[in-house]
């Protein structure tokens, strides 16, 4: 049960996904259901006075989750590290999570908050120290990520945190039952998000894909989306190798729902 | 029963609709209809039935699930003058393929230490998973290539992997005619050149079991099939070559929009005597030979293994028979009472002749030809013998089919420790992939017993004996 009148430690962030390996080096390492990406950051508030805002508080200009790549492994804060965090880098949409950060933050200073005035620094914090920064540096390799709804946190301590409102946001893609192969629905506003996000719905089941991603020269009819895809998996099979045959050629890009873009990729295995 | 009409037993027709050149025929058990998704798949059944020069029926076997274009268990022959040929009749992974050889020793001979040596064994020679090739073998050069899409399995006979009598024991004796390299892209052949010798990941295995039943006495001991001996089945394909060849090709034919009018873009195809058709034709069949050459490298480290383990002599591990399971052929059928030459499309489906077919060698033509049918890792494989029903242009099953998705199979199986589960079942299993494991866990699949039963009520096959995983190496 919450208690609406007491202070808690609140901040907006927002839910991250990503193939998170399952043997990071040793930390404290955070719950993979806990990792977020932070936008805001209240401190010890009042819940009531967060609430009446909620409603009125700009809202995500985008529909869809972002999806961005952890590209660097950081150590915060600089002089004396407490935590180990992956850098987030986007793809695509560059300056979404920017502005969505500087409209939230001035809001919340209106609204009398202390806002933290260095530059945001896109992050999720995987660790608390004790931990061994080569070790990190030295396992760490390129994960695709997005993030998806944003949520009110209430930080409960050691690295446990509470959602007490969130506002959804539609996941770039999801992975769906198919008998043989392996199948998503990927979405986007555009039919290029298609093309950027089934390239990511592939780096998801192997990261190594990455490396082949092409944020740049997207593609719009699914036939040359598949091409370039099929490059991708080529590429990468030659390369390193894959879990996949090739994506087939299977359906078309429909809108769904007067909002989005929807196709359905399934990939041969 | 999604409009299907029992006409023979395990025999459902699906009537012609507009634009379908002719009927399909599901071939299943009321019971293995109850319990699949059946509606996606017949769709794709239909769909095959538009193809041109498409002839007798659309076919479907009791493994059929959804695939690419053609459903998974799908056959269809096609006029070889005016039909077509179409890549997703084929499917990527071109003569994808199993191969069963007999040991002379018995299981009960085996102790445990012995099974555990000889799995390690497997598994240390045999690569396996994603992106594992050849390491200390010389790549395949263009020369390489050249004899071997010519000669097929003889070219590894020829290298010293396995003895001639081999290749009487394969399918086509190894060898699909027409191959030509210069239809292969050098893409193909630079993602080939390593993985002769390999298994690759998904579905594919090496299993070593025993021979648990005998059905057919005559047959068996014609074959040296014997109750308590010992087996070793290979699951493989053309692996990247393969793969490669079959995108090359989908993406000329999607580009030269050949997919136009058709229900499906998937379905993608070629006349069989247009220039394009021929390529794909000739390119399909190196991959064929790349493949076949491909398992008897992999039965060349098995025997290896048995060498290694069990001091059996390389020779003494008897190599039954070959099947193709994504393949296009040219066949002759009778049909409508003519014979006809055809190009058989099976995708996910065995060739399974009768007694008396030209092409196999005496002691098959005598007894039909081996059929293979690898159910899953913990309960039964089988070994059938063909009764070439022209009904289905002589073909068969090829496996259990799913039953379940891998996200499915993956979620159900999340935090048990599958080796350790396999092992209390009596399987002992390595995979270099936890998750394939989960993936191909028995209960992913229909119950082999259930498909070979819907095969032999329509005299499809018969069935020689039923096997018993107890070592399995996994992708």
């Amino acid at each position: 049960m919450i208690n609406d009148s007491c202070e808690k430690r609140l901040f907006f962030g927002f839910q991250v996904e990503a193939p998170w390996p399952e043997d990071f080096p040793s930390a404290r390492l955070l719950d993979p259901s806990h990792r977020h990406l932070t936008v805001a950051f209240l401190g010890k508030t009042s819940y009531q006075k967060v609430q009446d805002f909620l409603e009125r508080m700009p809202k995500p200009s985008f529909l869809l989750g972002q999806v961005g790549v952890f590209d660097s492994c950081l150590f915060l804060p600089p002089k004396t590290p407490r935590v180990v965090a992956y850098h987030m880098k986007a793809l695509g949409y560059q300056n979404l999570l920017l502005n969505y950060q500087k409209e939230l933050s001035h809001f919340l200073e209106e609204e009398g908050y202390h806002m933290d005035k260095r530059d945001f620094l896109p992050h999720v914090t995987l660790g608390r120290s004790p931990f061994f920064h080569e070790k990190w540096e030295e396992y760490f390799f390129p994960l695709p990520m997005y993030y998806s709804s944003l949520h009110l946190y209430e930080s409960l301590g050691n690295s446990h945190y509470q959602s007490l409102w969130n506002f959804p946001l539609q996941p770039p893609f999801i992975e769906i039952e198919h008998e043989a192969d392996i199948a998503f629905h990927i979405y986007g506003e555009t039919p290029e998000d298609i093309h950027l996000h089934a390239q990511m719905a592939l780096s998801f089941e192997c990261p190594a894909l990455l490396k082949y991603l092409d944020s740049q020269k997207l593609k719009t009819s699914i036939e040359e989306i598949v091409i370039q895809l099929n490059e991708m998996v080529i590429e990468a099979d030659r390369e390193e190798g894959t879990p996949f045959k090739a994506v087939s050629f299977h359906g078309d890009i429909c809108k769904k729902q007067e909002r989005f873009y929807e196709w359905e990729m399934i990939v041969d295995v | 029963m999604s409009n299907l009409e029992k006409i023979g037993p395990a025999s459902y027709l699906v009537p012609k609709e507009r634009g379908m050149h002719v009927p399909g025929l599901l071939i299943a058990t009321e019971a293995l209809i109850r319990e699949m998704e059946i509606e996606r798949p017949l769709e794709q059944v239909r769909n095959v039935a538009h193809l041109q020069g498409i002839l007798g029926y659309s076919v479907a076997m009791p493994d059929i699930h959804w695939g690419y274009g053609f459903p998974i268990g799908g056959v269809a022959a096609m006029d070889a003058k005016e039909g077509v040929i179409s890549p997703g009749g084929v499917g990527y992974d071109i003569n994808c393929g199993v191969r069963l050889a007999i040991i002379p020793i018995s299981m009960r001979d085996m102790t445990d230490k012995m099974k555990r040596d000889l799995l390690k064994r497997i598994y240390e020679i045999v690569p396996s998973g994603v992106g594992r090739g050849q390491r200390g073998k010389k790549p395949l050069s263009q020369k390489d290539y050249q004899v071997l899409v010519k000669q097929g399995a003889r070219w590894s006979v020829e290298q010293g992997y396995g003895f001639a009598q081999d290749l009487e024991h394969i399918e086509s004796h190894g060898c699909i005619k027409g191959a030509d390299l210069a239809a292969v892209s050098e893409h193909a052949r630079d993602r080939g050149k390593d993985q002769l010798g390999t298994i690759g990941s998904g579905n594919h295995f090496v299993e070593v079991g025993e021979i648990q039943k005998i059905f057919l006495g005559d047959t068996a001991s014609a074959w040296g099939v014997e109750e308590g001996l010992i087996y070793a089945m290979i699951h493989s394909g053309s692996r990247g070559f393969g793969h490669q060849v079959c995108q090359d090709t989908l993406t000329t034919f999607v580009n030269k929009g050949f997919h136009e009018g058709l229900p499906d873009r998937q379905l993608v195809a070629a006349p069989i005597q247009s220039s394009d058709g021929k390529k794909y034709f000739a390119g399909m069949a190196a991959a064929a030979n790349f493949a076949f050459n491909n398992r008897q490298q992999i039965l060349h480290e098995v025997r290896q293994a048995f060498h290694d383990v069990c001091s059996i002599k390389m020779e003494e591990v008897r190599l039954l028979y070959d099947v193709c399971h994504n393949i296009a052929k040219f066949e002759t059928h009778k049909i409508d009472g003519n014979q006809k030459e055809v190009c058989v499309h099976r995708k996910g489906a065995t060739r399974a002749y009768g007694p008396g077919a030209e092409e196999l060698m005496p002691l098959f033509k005598q007894t039909g030809q081996p059929v293979l049918v690898p159910g899953d890792m913990g309960r039964a494989s089988y070994l059938l013998v063909g009764l070439g029903n022209p009904l289905t242009f002589c073909s068969s099953c090829h496996g259990a089919g799913r039953a379940r998705s891998r996200v499915q199979s993956l979620k159900s199986w999340k935090g048990i420790d599958l080796i350790d589960h396999m092992e209390t079942k009596g399987v002992l299993v390595m995979a270099t992939s936890n998750r394939t494991i989960a993936e191909e866990m028995p209960d992913a699949y229909k119950d082999v017993d259930n498909v070979v039963e819907a095969v032999e009520e329509a005299k499809l096959a018969s069935r020689v004996a039923r096997l018993r995983p107890h070592l399995v190496l996994k992708g």
